[in-house]
């Protein structure tokens, strides 16, 4: 949660911040708005993946809770914990695994950037493994809480 | 034939979103075992597996769709307008404004609704924030319980419709459009709703007289208008793309907080918070759906969705009354996400299926004429009682004091000026097309989408 917040401080700020210089870049002339346009990419891809566990600890994501309301304590928690175990953190470890090895290929091949040519593509594809790394973190949290919840009487 | 497993993928999907897991979660989820099922019944290569993990990184990153950059900082300004107190300065500097003139109060309310809600960009935090400071301010001004109710759930859900709300930005995406394409295709449409509303407010008139408000408050008032107008214009003009236009909208909030005085570390934290979570939430959902329609796809999703566009029927306007209809019920019982991000992709493909919105000839014309009748009827649903959620807002804001049914019968004029508008721009299409035309050049159809 802590770091869920300090990535938001970081990634919109810088993210806003570049995304408006690109075209005052563009309308001054000189070196061009390209270098911006990738740095604000990169910061919206990381202030957005990071924000997916910071959610999820903060419980914000959206869920239909029509019936769920309606359901006892004790049923939600065990939804829950069956829900992040089976779901959330077996396939959240199978993206990481796969981003993890995408932003290492990249890294090996040196994948350039579209417009400026910069061999920093690992840099964008890095946030995806590592978003759902935090996003993980935020469901074991959650499914060891639900777990407490059951065990006591 | 293979139409079962995309039949019974959405058949799982709305059982199993009822559990009350988060709705990505619960997408992703169901998308996994069905692309399992169909790698088992080999309707699913294994290697086409591997395009799940591509499509979760590539919804975000994806080059050539760099608008979504603009849906956080759009959050962000919106956000940062209601922590610095720059949007409930709005509705005094309206109130100012109008408020001498008749039917006054209902005016402002109704004009600060159309221009903070986009900036706010989410339907619930801005009726619930206009509940806040405009419920009271209406009711000082004498107008009744109900009548003051309907107003701001109206006026609350007006940041459905008016660009550059964010929800515009998924319907664009749905109906296959450039999202300046759809804000352009809006403001005709929006022009004739606030001309009914504006109409509605003057003909009850106002039941007392306004009490003048400070002059700074105009001057904020007018502050925040320039932002929105300028945001638009820039983007219409072809002077920047959407996200950067948002980042200079972003900008000019923090400037205007500045100079309003009330840019504290406190109320940038708490917009910094509120942008993260927000755009969280549209987006896990977002990446969520794409790997739904993905798997959807693969198992042959596309034919059963041919095949059933048959069923809504033949003709230009039966498909579309039937979809349109669906997704005003649909508005009752789910968010706008859900609606906007599940269930509009596949009635968008239904449609163009059957042709409609092909006469009007591109692509992209019709894509905005049926985004512009798909937002116009979300908006309806959210404002039409017994089950509108923007009327759970107002109720629940006032902490139930106002009674629910008077917030129906507040609410029912509104409804039919609604209707009224949904009838004039599905009778009349260049209602919606005519603008985006003559700015856009739009005879070239949008590029293959990369969920293609």
């Amino acid at each position: 949660m802590r770091i869920g917040i300090v990535l938001a401080w970081l990634g919109i700020p810088l993210m806003i911040l570049t995304a408006a210089l690109e075209p005052l870049a563009r309308w001054i002339g000189g070196p061009g708005d390209a270098p911006f346009s990738e740095a604000s990419t990169v910061a919206f891809l990381a202030a957005t993946m990071t924000s997916f566990g910071y959610a999820y600890a903060a419980g914000a994501h959206v869920r239909l809770d029509v019936l769920s309301r309606r359901f006892p304590a004790r049923l939600n928690a065990a939804i829950e914990l069956a829900g992040t175990l089976l779901i959330l953190l077996p396939l959240s470890a199978l993206i990481v695994v796969d981003g993890v090895d995408s932003t290492w290929r990249s890294f090996e091949q040196g994948e350039r950037w579209a417009d400026t040519a910069w061999a920093l593509q690992w840099v964008v594809r890095m946030w995806v493994p590592l978003g759902f790394a935090l996003l993980m973190a935020a469901g074991l949290a959650s499914a060891l809480r639900a777990f407490l919840s059951l065990s006591r009487k | 034939m293979n139409l079962a497993l995309p039949g019974l993928m959405l058949l799982a999907l709305g059982v199993a979103l009822l559990l009350g897991l988060p709705v990505a979660v619960v997408l992703i989820g169901v998308s996994f075992a069905f692309a399992g099922l169909g790698v088992m019944t080999g309707t699913v290569r294994t290697e086409e597996i591997g395009a799940i993990f591509h499509r979760i990184y590539g919804t975000l990153s994806d080059r050539d769709e760099i608008v979504y950059p603009a849906v956080p900082m759009l959050l962000f300004m919106g956000a940062l307008l209601h922590e610095t107190g720059l949007a409930a300065n709005l509705l005094a500097g309206f109130a100012r404004m109008f408020g001498r003139l008749r039917g006054g109060p209902a005016a402002a309310t109704i004009a600060v609704g159309a221009i903070q809600a986009p900036a706010a960009g989410m339907i619930g935090a801005s009726t619930g924030a206009l509940a806040l400071y405009a419920l009271p301010a209406l009711k000082r001004h004498g107008y009744s319980s109900a009548d003051a109710a309907g107003l701001v759930a109206a006026a609350g859900s007006l940041g459905a419709v008016t660009p550059p709300g964010i929800m515009l930005f998924f319907v664009a995406d749905a109906t296959g459009v450039q999202v300046p394409a759809l804000f352009l295709a809006m403001l005709a449409p929006l022009a004739l709703l606030l001309a009914l509303y504006l109409l509605f407010a003057v003909v009850r008139g106002s039941p007392a007289r306004a009490e003048p408000a400070a002059a700074s408050s105009v001057a904020g008032a007018l502050l925040t208008i320039a932002l929105m107008v300028g945001l638009v214009a820039l983007v219409a003009l072809g002077l920047a793309t959407l996200s950067e236009a948002a980042a200079l909208a972003a900008v000019g909030a923090l400037l205007a907080g500045a100079a309003h005085g009330s840019l504290t570390w406190r109320a940038l934290d708490a917009a910094i918070r509120q942008t993260a979570l927000l755009s969280a939430m549209v987006f896990f959902i977002f990446v969520g759906a794409s790997v739904f329609s993905l798997v959807f796809r693969l198992l042959g999703g596309a034919e059963m969705v041919a095949a059933g566009a048959g069923a809504l029927g033949t003709g230009a306007y039966a498909p579309l009354a039937a979809a349109l209809l669906l997704v005003f019920v649909l508005g009752f019982f789910l968010d706008w996400l859900e609606i906007v991000l599940i269930a509009l992709p596949v009635l968008a493909a239904a449609l163009a299926a059957t042709g409609v919105g092909a006469q009007l000839g591109s692509a992209q014309l019709g894509g905005c004429w049926i985004g512009a009748l798909f937002a116009i009827v979300l908006q309806t649903s959210f404002l039409t009682p017994p089950f509108g959620y923007a009327l759970f807002l107002v109720h629940g804001a006032t902490r139930g004091e106002i009674p629910m049914t008077q917030v129906w019968r507040g609410a029912m004029p509104y409804v039919a000026l609604q209707l009224v508008v949904l009838l004039a721009v599905a009778a009349l299409p260049e209602l919606a097309t005519w603008l985006p035309a003559q700015v856009l050049d739009l005879s070239i159809p949008k590029g293959p989408k990369f969920s293609d």
